[in-house]
Protein backbone atom coordinates (compact mmCIF):
# COMPACT_ATOMS: atom_id res chain seq x y z
CA UNK A 1 0.00 0.00 0.00
CA UNK A 2 1.42 3.49 -0.87
CA UNK A 3 1.79 5.99 1.71
CA UNK A 4 0.90 9.41 2.20
CA UNK A 5 4.56 11.62 2.12
CA UNK A 6 4.05 13.77 5.07
CA UNK A 7 6.13 16.06 6.40
CA UNK A 8 7.41 13.94 9.31
CA UNK A 9 8.45 11.56 6.47
CA UNK A 10 9.80 14.09 4.45
CA UNK A 11 11.99 15.33 7.86
CA UNK A 12 13.13 11.87 8.53
CA UNK A 13 14.10 11.29 5.37
CA UNK A 14 16.52 14.23 5.58
CA UNK A 15 17.34 13.22 8.84
CA UNK A 16 18.17 9.40 7.62
CA UNK A 17 20.26 10.52 4.55
CA UNK A 18 22.67 13.15 6.43
CA UNK A 19 24.11 9.33 7.11
CA UNK A 20 22.51 7.01 4.86
CA UNK A 21 24.92 4.48 5.80
CA UNK A 22 25.21 4.66 9.54
CA UNK A 23 23.21 3.97 12.55
CA UNK A 24 20.82 6.46 14.01
CA UNK A 25 18.79 6.13 17.05
CA UNK A 26 14.99 6.52 17.72
CA UNK A 27 15.33 9.80 19.81
CA UNK A 28 18.36 11.24 18.60
CA UNK A 29 16.72 11.16 15.39
CA UNK A 30 13.28 12.65 16.74
CA UNK A 31 15.82 15.60 17.94
CA UNK A 32 17.67 15.74 14.87
CA UNK A 33 14.59 15.92 12.57
CA UNK A 34 12.52 18.57 14.41
CA UNK A 35 10.06 16.18 15.50
CA UNK A 36 8.13 14.81 18.37
CA UNK A 37 9.30 11.11 19.63
CA UNK A 38 5.37 10.33 19.49
CA UNK A 39 5.21 10.98 15.64
CA UNK A 40 9.03 9.56 15.11
CA UNK A 41 8.55 6.08 17.01
CA UNK A 42 5.13 5.28 15.00
CA UNK A 43 6.37 6.68 11.83
CA UNK A 44 9.95 4.44 12.08
CA UNK A 45 7.87 1.13 12.37
CA UNK A 46 5.87 2.18 9.25
CA UNK A 47 9.67 2.49 7.92
CA UNK A 48 10.04 -0.73 9.15
CA UNK A 49 7.16 -2.42 7.65
CA UNK A 50 7.96 -0.83 4.43
CA UNK A 51 11.11 -2.40 4.23
CA UNK A 52 13.22 0.89 4.08
CA UNK A 53 14.79 0.48 7.19
CA UNK A 54 16.38 -2.25 9.22
CA UNK A 55 16.84 -3.11 12.99
CA UNK A 56 19.78 -4.18 15.49
CA UNK A 57 20.26 -3.76 18.91
CA UNK A 58 23.83 -2.57 19.56
CA UNK A 59 26.67 -3.97 21.57
CA UNK A 60 27.47 -2.83 24.63
CA UNK A 61 31.03 -3.00 26.12
CA UNK A 62 30.68 -4.80 29.34
CA UNK A 63 34.15 -2.98 30.59
CA UNK A 64 34.89 0.87 30.75
CA UNK A 65 31.64 3.19 31.59
CA UNK A 66 28.86 2.57 33.55
CA UNK A 67 27.00 -0.39 31.96
CA UNK A 68 23.47 0.23 30.12
CA UNK A 69 20.86 -1.95 28.29
CA UNK A 70 22.08 -2.18 24.57
CA UNK A 71 20.22 0.63 22.39
CA UNK A 72 18.02 -0.10 19.03
CA UNK A 73 19.08 1.39 16.31
CA UNK A 74 17.83 1.98 12.83
CA UNK A 75 19.84 1.30 9.46
CA UNK A 76 18.59 2.46 5.93
CA UNK A 77 17.95 -0.64 3.72
CA UNK A 78 19.06 -0.49 -0.14
CA UNK A 79 15.38 0.19 -1.02
CA UNK A 80 15.29 2.94 1.81
CA UNK A 81 18.48 4.59 0.62
CA UNK A 82 16.91 4.62 -2.72
CA UNK A 83 13.24 5.77 -1.89
CA UNK A 84 13.80 8.19 1.12
CA UNK A 85 17.06 9.82 -0.99
CA UNK A 86 14.90 10.34 -3.76
CA UNK A 87 12.43 12.01 -1.34
CA UNK A 88 15.24 14.19 0.80
CA UNK A 89 16.07 15.45 -3.17
CA UNK A 90 12.62 16.03 -3.91
CA UNK A 91 12.51 17.70 -0.76
CA UNK A 92 15.09 20.26 -2.12
CA UNK A 93 13.73 21.33 -4.95
CA UNK A 94 10.05 21.06 -3.86
CA UNK A 95 8.24 23.90 -2.57
CA UNK A 96 6.30 22.38 -0.07
CA UNK A 97 9.05 21.06 1.88
CA UNK A 98 11.76 23.57 0.95
CA UNK A 99 11.24 25.20 5.05
CA UNK A 100 12.14 21.39 6.07
CA UNK A 101 15.53 21.37 4.31
CA UNK A 102 16.52 25.35 4.62
CA UNK A 103 14.37 26.33 7.19
CA UNK A 104 16.19 29.85 6.61
CA UNK A 105 14.35 30.14 3.31
CA UNK A 106 10.63 29.30 5.27
CA UNK B 1 18.99 36.43 46.25
CA UNK B 2 16.04 34.62 47.11
CA UNK B 3 16.56 32.21 44.52
CA UNK B 4 20.51 31.29 45.30
CA UNK B 5 18.87 30.62 48.88
CA UNK B 6 16.25 28.49 47.77
CA UNK B 7 18.79 26.40 45.55
CA UNK B 8 21.09 25.70 49.00
CA UNK B 9 17.92 24.29 50.90
CA UNK B 10 18.15 20.61 51.25
CA UNK B 11 14.60 20.63 49.87
CA UNK B 12 15.74 22.01 46.67
CA UNK B 13 18.77 19.26 46.51
CA UNK B 14 16.27 16.47 47.31
CA UNK B 15 13.44 17.63 44.72
CA UNK B 16 16.43 17.50 41.95
CA UNK B 17 17.51 14.16 43.10
CA UNK B 18 13.87 13.16 42.60
CA UNK B 19 13.08 15.04 39.38
CA UNK B 20 16.22 14.13 37.69
CA UNK B 21 17.52 10.77 38.92
CA UNK B 22 14.69 8.85 40.49
CA UNK B 23 11.55 9.51 38.37
CA UNK B 24 12.05 9.38 35.05
CA UNK B 25 13.30 5.80 34.87
CA UNK B 26 10.34 5.21 37.71
CA UNK B 27 8.12 6.85 35.52
CA UNK B 28 9.16 5.57 32.18
CA UNK B 29 9.17 1.56 33.43
CA UNK B 30 5.38 2.16 34.47
CA UNK B 31 4.94 4.24 31.09
CA UNK B 32 6.31 1.18 28.80
CA UNK B 33 4.04 -1.41 30.51
CA UNK B 34 1.28 0.29 28.25
CA UNK B 35 3.28 -1.56 25.75
CA UNK B 36 2.20 -5.55 25.03
CA UNK B 37 5.00 -7.96 26.89
CA UNK B 38 7.05 -8.53 23.82
CA UNK B 39 7.22 -5.37 22.01
CA UNK B 40 10.94 -4.27 21.34
CA UNK B 41 9.71 -0.45 22.20
CA UNK B 42 9.88 -1.15 25.95
CA UNK B 43 13.43 -2.43 26.10
CA UNK B 44 14.01 0.50 23.24
CA UNK B 45 12.47 3.46 25.05
CA UNK B 46 14.37 2.46 28.29
CA UNK B 47 17.84 1.65 26.95
CA UNK B 48 17.32 5.01 25.22
CA UNK B 49 16.60 6.66 28.18
CA UNK B 50 19.87 5.51 29.93
CA UNK B 51 21.94 6.64 27.04
CA UNK B 52 20.59 10.21 27.36
CA UNK B 53 22.74 12.77 29.63
CA UNK B 54 20.68 13.05 33.72
CA UNK B 55 19.02 16.24 32.34
CA UNK B 56 17.80 15.67 29.56
CA UNK B 57 15.89 12.50 30.84
CA UNK B 58 12.75 14.01 32.45
CA UNK B 59 12.05 15.85 29.05
CA UNK B 60 12.48 12.22 27.55
CA UNK B 61 10.00 10.66 29.81
CA UNK B 62 7.29 13.63 29.14
CA UNK B 63 7.39 12.76 25.62
CA UNK B 64 7.42 8.82 25.86
CA UNK B 65 3.94 9.48 27.63
CA UNK B 66 2.65 10.49 23.47
CA UNK B 67 4.40 7.52 22.45
CA UNK B 68 3.31 4.68 25.24
CA UNK B 69 -0.72 6.47 25.04
CA UNK B 70 -0.73 6.60 21.31
CA UNK B 71 0.64 3.98 20.22
CA UNK B 72 1.32 1.73 23.00
CA UNK B 73 -2.12 1.56 24.64
CA UNK B 74 -4.10 0.48 21.13
CA UNK B 75 -1.77 -2.19 20.42
CA UNK B 76 -2.15 -3.53 24.07
CA UNK B 77 -5.64 -3.56 23.82
CA UNK B 78 -6.03 -5.18 20.75
CA UNK B 79 -3.60 -8.00 22.09
CA UNK B 80 -5.20 -8.55 25.36
CA UNK B 81 -8.56 -8.53 23.12
CA UNK B 82 -7.37 -10.87 20.60
CA UNK B 83 -5.70 -12.91 23.23
CA UNK B 84 -8.81 -13.46 25.22
CA UNK B 85 -10.71 -14.66 22.47
CA UNK B 86 -8.29 -17.39 21.34
CA UNK B 87 -8.81 -18.89 25.08
CA UNK B 88 -12.53 -18.42 23.80
CA UNK B 89 -13.63 -17.70 27.46
CA UNK B 90 -16.67 -15.35 27.73
CA UNK B 91 -15.75 -14.11 31.41
CA UNK B 92 -11.68 -13.18 29.86
CA UNK B 93 -13.82 -11.40 26.41
CA UNK B 94 -15.93 -9.54 29.24
CA UNK B 95 -13.23 -8.55 31.25
CA UNK B 96 -10.62 -7.42 28.16
CA UNK B 97 -13.82 -5.31 26.42
CA UNK B 98 -14.40 -3.54 30.06
CA UNK B 99 -10.87 -2.98 30.42
CA UNK B 100 -10.03 -1.40 26.71
CA UNK B 101 -13.67 0.64 27.36
CA UNK B 102 -12.53 1.70 31.02
CA UNK B 103 -8.95 2.40 29.60
CA UNK B 104 -10.52 4.32 26.69
CA UNK B 105 -12.74 6.14 28.92
CA UNK B 106 -9.95 7.32 31.36
CA UNK B 107 -8.43 9.02 28.71
CA UNK B 108 -11.08 10.49 26.61
CA UNK B 109 -13.09 11.45 30.27
CA UNK B 110 -9.14 13.22 31.05
CA UNK B 111 -9.32 14.92 27.14
CA UNK B 112 -12.59 16.19 27.46
CA UNK B 113 -12.10 17.58 30.91
CA UNK B 114 -8.80 19.13 29.90
CA UNK B 115 -10.94 20.56 26.73
CA UNK B 116 -13.57 22.08 29.31
CA UNK B 117 -10.99 23.04 31.80
CA UNK B 118 -9.03 25.49 28.93
CA UNK B 119 -11.33 26.44 26.81
CA UNK B 120 -13.28 28.04 29.77
CA UNK B 121 -10.46 29.88 31.13
CA UNK B 122 -9.51 31.12 27.66
CA UNK B 123 -12.77 32.04 27.00
CA UNK B 124 -13.36 33.75 30.70
CA UNK B 125 -9.85 36.09 29.58
CA UNK B 126 -10.90 36.17 25.66
CA UNK B 127 -14.13 38.00 27.56
CA UNK B 128 -12.02 39.80 30.27
CA UNK B 129 -10.45 41.61 26.59
CA UNK B 130 -14.05 42.13 25.19
CA UNK B 131 -14.74 43.64 28.97
CA UNK B 132 -11.79 45.79 28.51
CA UNK B 133 -9.56 44.14 31.65
CA UNK B 134 -6.80 43.75 29.16
CA UNK B 135 -4.81 46.21 31.72
CA UNK B 136 -6.02 44.38 35.04
CA UNK B 137 -4.77 41.21 33.73
CA UNK B 138 -1.36 41.99 32.00
CA UNK B 139 -1.80 38.28 30.61
CA UNK B 140 -2.54 38.76 27.03
CA UNK B 141 -0.32 36.17 26.09
CA UNK B 142 -2.50 33.48 27.93
CA UNK B 143 -5.54 33.84 25.20
CA UNK B 144 -3.57 31.69 22.85
CA UNK B 145 -2.07 29.41 24.96
CA UNK B 146 -5.10 28.21 26.93
CA UNK B 147 -7.18 28.20 23.56
CA UNK B 148 -4.49 26.23 22.09
CA UNK B 149 -4.42 23.56 24.64
CA UNK B 150 -8.62 23.91 25.10
CA UNK B 151 -8.13 22.76 21.31
CA UNK B 152 -5.79 20.31 21.64
CA UNK B 153 -7.42 18.51 24.57
CA UNK B 154 -10.85 18.28 22.37
CA UNK B 155 -9.06 16.94 19.46
CA UNK B 156 -7.43 14.48 21.40
CA UNK B 157 -10.93 13.56 23.42
CA UNK B 158 -12.27 12.96 19.88
CA UNK B 159 -9.67 11.14 18.80
CA UNK B 160 -9.62 9.00 21.79
CA UNK B 161 -13.77 8.39 21.40
CA UNK B 162 -12.98 7.74 17.83
CA UNK B 163 -10.59 5.28 18.68
CA UNK B 164 -13.21 3.62 20.97
CA UNK B 165 -15.69 3.56 18.34
CA UNK B 166 -13.14 1.52 15.80
CA UNK B 167 -12.47 -0.65 18.49
CA UNK B 168 -16.32 -1.59 19.31
CA UNK B 169 -17.00 -1.83 15.48
CA UNK B 170 -13.89 -4.10 14.66
CA UNK B 171 -14.83 -6.57 17.02
CA UNK B 172 -14.97 -10.23 16.07
CA UNK B 173 -18.19 -12.00 16.99
CA UNK B 174 -18.52 -13.68 19.46
CA UNK B 175 -19.28 -17.19 19.26
CA UNK B 176 -20.74 -19.79 22.06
Amino acid sequence: MQRRTTEAKVRLAVALMEDPHGRHWGYELAKRAGLRSGIVYPALTRLLEDGLLTDGWEEVPTTGRRPRPPRRYYELTNKGRQDLGALATEATTNPRWSGIVNPGLA
Amino acid sequence: MEALEAMARPSTYFAAVLVMGLLPGLVLRLLVRLYPKDHPRRTELLAELYALPWWERPFFVAQVIEVATCEGLPLRAVRTLAAARRRGSRLAVDRADLATAAATLVFSGLSVGLAAVFATMGFVIVDGYVLGAIDDWGDAWRVPVFLNAGFGAAVAAVDALRGAVEIWRDRPARTG
